[in-house]
C-alpha cells in the first residue's frame, strides 16, 4: 500500500488528501455541499483550509456508512431489508449520538 | 398519530429544547440549528439524496447483505449529516480561535476521529505528536 499522509481518517485510501481525482471524490459527499455548510456553522471572518475541507468531507462520509452499518446490522439480525429511519436512530444512540436524535425525532412523528 | 413513512416531512413547529447546557456537544445548540428563528424544522436537505443513499448502500456492510432504506431513512442520514457537519466546524474553529487563527487547518482537526474511529484516533494524536512524519496504512 502507498504511503499515506498524516491523516487518521484515511484508513484504506492510499491516496494523500492533495491528490484526489474525481474517482474518489465520488465516493465521498460533495465537497462543495461540505464547504458550504461549514462556512454557515462559522463567522464571516473564518476561513477554512482545503485540507480540512477534504478531511471533513472524508470523516462526514464515513459518519454516513458508521451510522447505516450499525443500522444495517440490525436489520440483518432481524431478518429485515430495509433500514428505516428508527433503526437510524436506534443506532445513533447506540453510537453516542443522542444529542442528534432529538431534534430527528421531529421528522418521524 | 399516524405516520406515514413514504410522505416527506413537512415543516413542523417545535418547542425550545430545555435541556441543559453541561454537554459540550450542545444540543439545544442542534436544535436551534435544525430549527432555525421561527422554530420551524426545515425539510430541505443540504445534501444530494442520491449521493447519499449511495454511500448508504455502497458501504462494505451494505453491499454484502444487499440492504436497502426507506426514502425517510436517508432523510434521516442527510439531516443528521448536516448537523454532524455543523458541530465538526464549530468545534474546529474553537481550536483555532484558541491558537488566535482565522483559518482552520488539518492539524486543528485532529480531534475528529475521536467520535469514530479510537483506534485512529490514537493514531492521529501519535502522529501529531511527530512532525511530518508519514503513516502508511495496511
Amino acid at each position: 500500500m502507498g504511503l499515506a499522509t498524516n491523516n487518521p481518517m484515511v484508513g484504506s485510501s492510499s491516496n494523500s488528501n492533495s491528490k484526489r481525482d474525481a474517482a474518489s471524490n465520488d465516493q465521498f459527499l460533495p465537497i462543495a455541499n461540505v464547504s458550504r455548510i461549514m462556512k454557515r456553522a462559522l463567522p464571516v471572518n473564518a476561513k477554512i483550509s482545503k485540507e480540512a475541507k477534504e478531511t471533513i468531507q472524508e470523516c462526514v462520509s464515513e459518519f454516513v456508512s458508521f451510522i447505516t452499518g450499525e443500522a444495517s446490522e440490525k436489520c440483518h439480525s432481524e431478518k429485515r431489508k430495509t433500514i428505516n429511519g428508527d433503526d437510524l436512530l436506534w443506532s445513533m444512540n447506540r453510537l453516542d449520538f443522542d444529542p442528534y436524535t432529538i431534534p430527528l425525532k421531529v421528522y418521524l412523528v | 398519530m399516524t405516520r406515514s413513512s413514504k410522505a416527506l416531512p413537512t415543516k413542523k413547529k417545535v418547542m425550545e429544547n430545555g435541556s441543559d447546557d453541561s454537554s459540550c456537544s450542545s444540543t439545544p445548540l442542534l436544535v436551534n440549528q435544525v430549527i432555525g428563528d421561527e422554530g420551524v424544522v426545515s425539510s430541505s436537505c443540504k445534501f444530494p439524496m442520491s449521493r447519499v443513499r449511495r454511500l448508504m448502500e455502497d458501504s462494505d456492510v451494505g453491499k454484502k447483505s444487499g440492504i436497502r432504506s426507506t426514502h425517510e431513512a436517508v432523510f434521516v442520514i442527510n439531516k443528521a449529516t448536516e448537523m454532524f457537519l455543523d458541530q465538526l466546524a464549530k468545534d474546529g474553529y474553537k481550536f483555532a480561535k484558541r491558537e488566535c487563527k482565522k483559518t482552520i487547518s488539518y492539524k486543528y482537526m485532529y480531534f475528529v476521529p475521536e467520535k469514530l474511529k479510537a483506534g485512529d484516533a490514537l493514531n492521529a494524536l501519535t502522529s501529531l505528536e511527530q512532525p511530518q512524519s508519514s503513516t502508511s496504512y495496511d
